[in-house]
């Protein structure tokens, strides 16, 4: 386990910033943290990188309790307001941030180089960082948490300035860290995103979790088919409202969800019986955005 | 430690605050040269009999002229620097990804009081060499009857007045806003020298309740007791009494050795309270 929380809980005073939060993160797993504005993502995830003190409960990161230095070694984190200091050049708060971590001198220039050009800054980094534009900053600060190759790396939000090139890139990068065993903490509002590269994921909900578990399993239980076939009576339409009441239809398309796969082909073998010509029936997962979206539906009134 | 420290000492560099201050600073010696120089034709064109009035003029002249507002503009830098050395990280978020790498929040507070103390002690050596060289080059009388050894106790303690201040303002950094921390360290450091003041005051006319309130506020902002401990150190040896205190007729009641003592549990204190209010405090 190279991330596990007992009932962490933060209070800012009397507000609630996340409570009892329980959650275990496997070596080489990518893991979304996702929930709603001020759910208490980012809160959670200061209070792994120490930043922020728990009110109560307990962690473990890379097997370490919570505060342990040495442990910081091999953690990379992307805050959320990504600020670094302006009058430094690029290649100055790399080596700062090289020298914060001890990193050996004679590797650290070929490390410099290699994050510069993974995050694709090469060229700018005899710049200060006060002249870089946002997802410029963004991407330094990325450079800045891969430095030390670590084997944990917290990203808050890490696309939220970047352009949608950008925002492939760096899920290429975090594929390629799970590839070489890495693990990856990842708080994104960016569903489609997160439904791509992970593995695990967590939802929460005013402090508390709402959902956790694989990727798979949460999207598992609902399918949704999309029909295009023509021929369509209402007689067959109304055998198909029976499967799924709510079962959308316009101009020959339909869609329908379903809980299991094996009303699958019992659909087909329907419209077919019943004389509709069917052209094309594809099931689709249910997207992670929909899950998110009946998951926390309601639970703005704070 | 020393990456904080470094860091540190090259961002205070670059700030626009130290340009305006090495403009001062270069205008001010410029005066007291000016006025030294205009000085010493005065006192040579004096009857050389009244050796005594010329020594005791001169050495005001230095006291005032030259430590008393060096010392000021040492402070201004020292607070102009520090004041936001901790507290302005925490408001633009910088510090996020500083103190979630693998160093100690301790090492952070150490690295930044090292990096601004060494900036600090180079401006004030160099401000204080320069005010000295410009008396001695301009053969201010009383000059020669200072000896190399009160001259650089002098400038020990020139050094200790704003390391004390940076004690102060490294602490409120961490506890307050860079604003706030401001005001707070500008008002103690203001106190310092009324409180300084009270007590001369109180002393001549035998006030006990202006002595102790001096007493009091030097407790809490002992910069001015460093800075009269300075000009006991550079003077007396020479036989001249504390020039501060010559000037209003008063005998010179030099800060006790325990004051000496306070000045170094303030220093060490305020630096321990600011990194354990560090170590525990919240950075959201
Ligand atoms: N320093 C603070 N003081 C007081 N309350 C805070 C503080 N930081 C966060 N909170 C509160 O804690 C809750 C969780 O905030 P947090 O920043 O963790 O949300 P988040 O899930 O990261 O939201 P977002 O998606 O907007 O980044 C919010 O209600 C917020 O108001
Ligand atoms: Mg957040």
């Amino acid at each position: 386990m190279i991330i596990e929380t007992e009932r962490l809980t933060k209070f800012y005073g009397e507000k609630v910033g996340c409570k009892d939060i329980s959650i275990s993160v496997n070596k080489g797993e990518i893991f979304g943290f996702l929930g709603p504005n001020g759910a208490g993502k980012s809160t959670f995830i200061k209070m792994l990188v120490g930043l922020i003190f728990p009110t109560s409960g307990k962690a473990y990161v890379l097997g370490e309790p919570l505060g342990n230095v040495q442990a910081r070694k091999k953690i990379g984190y992307l805050p959320e307001t990504f600020r670094y200091q302006d009058w430094m050049t690029g290649v100055d708060l790399l080596s700062f941030h090289a020298s914060l971590y001890k990193l050996d001198k004679l590797k650290t220039s070929s490390m410099i180089e290699e994050v510069l050009s993974l995050v694709k800054l090469k060229g700018h980094e005899k710049y200060r960082i006060g002249t870089y534009s946002k997802g410029m900053q963004q991407r330094i600060g990325l450079a800045c948490a891969l430095l030390a190759d670590p084997d944990l790396l917290f990203l808050d939000e890490p696309t939220s300035a970047l352009d949608p090139i950008g925002r492939k890139e760096v899920r290429n990068i975090i594929l390629e860290l799970k590839n070489r065993g890495k693990s990856v903490l990842l708080n994104s509002h960016l569903l489609s995103e997160v439904e791509m590269i992970c593995d695990s994921a967590a939802i929460i909900k005013k402090g508390s979790i709402a959902a956790f578990g694989k990727m798979d399993d949460m999207l598992e239980n609902k399918i949704t088919l999309e029909i295009r076939a023509e021929n369509i009576h209402d007689e067959l339409l109304a055998k198909l409202r029976t499967l799924d009441p709510d079962m959308g239809h316009r101009n020959g398309k339909m869609t329908l969800t379903v809980k299991d796969n094996a009303d699958i082909p019992h659909i087909a073998s329907l419209i077919i019986e019943n004389g509709g010509k069917l052209y094309e029936l594809t099931p689709r997962k249910e997207s992670l955005e929909n899950a998110f979206i009946s998951l926390v539906k309601g639970g703005e009134a704070q | 430690m020393m990456t904080i420290a470094v860091a540190s000492f090259k961002e205070t560099l670059r700030k626009k605050i130290l340009l305006l201050i090495g403009i001062l600073t270069l205008v001010y010696l410029v005066l007291f040269g000016f006025i030294i120089y205009h000085a010493v034709k005065d006192i040579n064109q004096w009857d050389s009999g009244n050796n005594l009035k010329i020594y005791m003029m001169a050495s005001q002249t230095v006291s005032i002229l030259g430590f008393y507002f060096s010392s000021m503009l040492v402070a201004f830098l020292t607070i102009m620097a520090s004041i936001g050395s901790v507290s302005s990280e925490i408001e633009n978020g910088v510090i996020h990804s500083v103190i979630t790498r693998p160093i100690k929040r301790m090492d952070y507070i150490l690295g930044k009081y090292l990096g601004l103390a060494a900036l600090i002690i180079l401006y004030s050596v160099f401000l204080y060499t320069s005010v000295v060289l410009i008396c001695i080059l301009l053969q201010l009388p009383v000059m020669k009857m200072l000896g190399i050894p009160p001259l650089l106790k002098g400038l020990l303690f020139f050094i200790l007045q704003p390391i004390a201040i940076l004690s102060l303002s490294i602490f409120g950094s961490v506890r307050f806003k860079t604003t706030v921390n401001g005001i707070v360290v500008i008002a103690l450091y203001i106190l310092g020298a009324i409180g300084g003041m009270m007590e001369q005051i109180g002393t001549a006319i035998e006030n006990t309740n202006l002595i102790n309130w001096g007493i009091f506020s030097s407790l809490l902002a002992p910069f001015d007791v460093i800075y009269h401990q300075m000009l006991d150190a550079v003077f007396s040896d020479a036989g001249l009494a504390n020039p501060m205190f010559a000037m209003s007729g008063m005998q010179g009641n030099t800060p006790s050795q325990w004051m000496m003592v306070y000045i170094f549990v303030y220093i060490i204190g305020l630096t321990a309270l600011a990194v354990r209010r560090f170590e525990k405090r919240d950075i959201g």
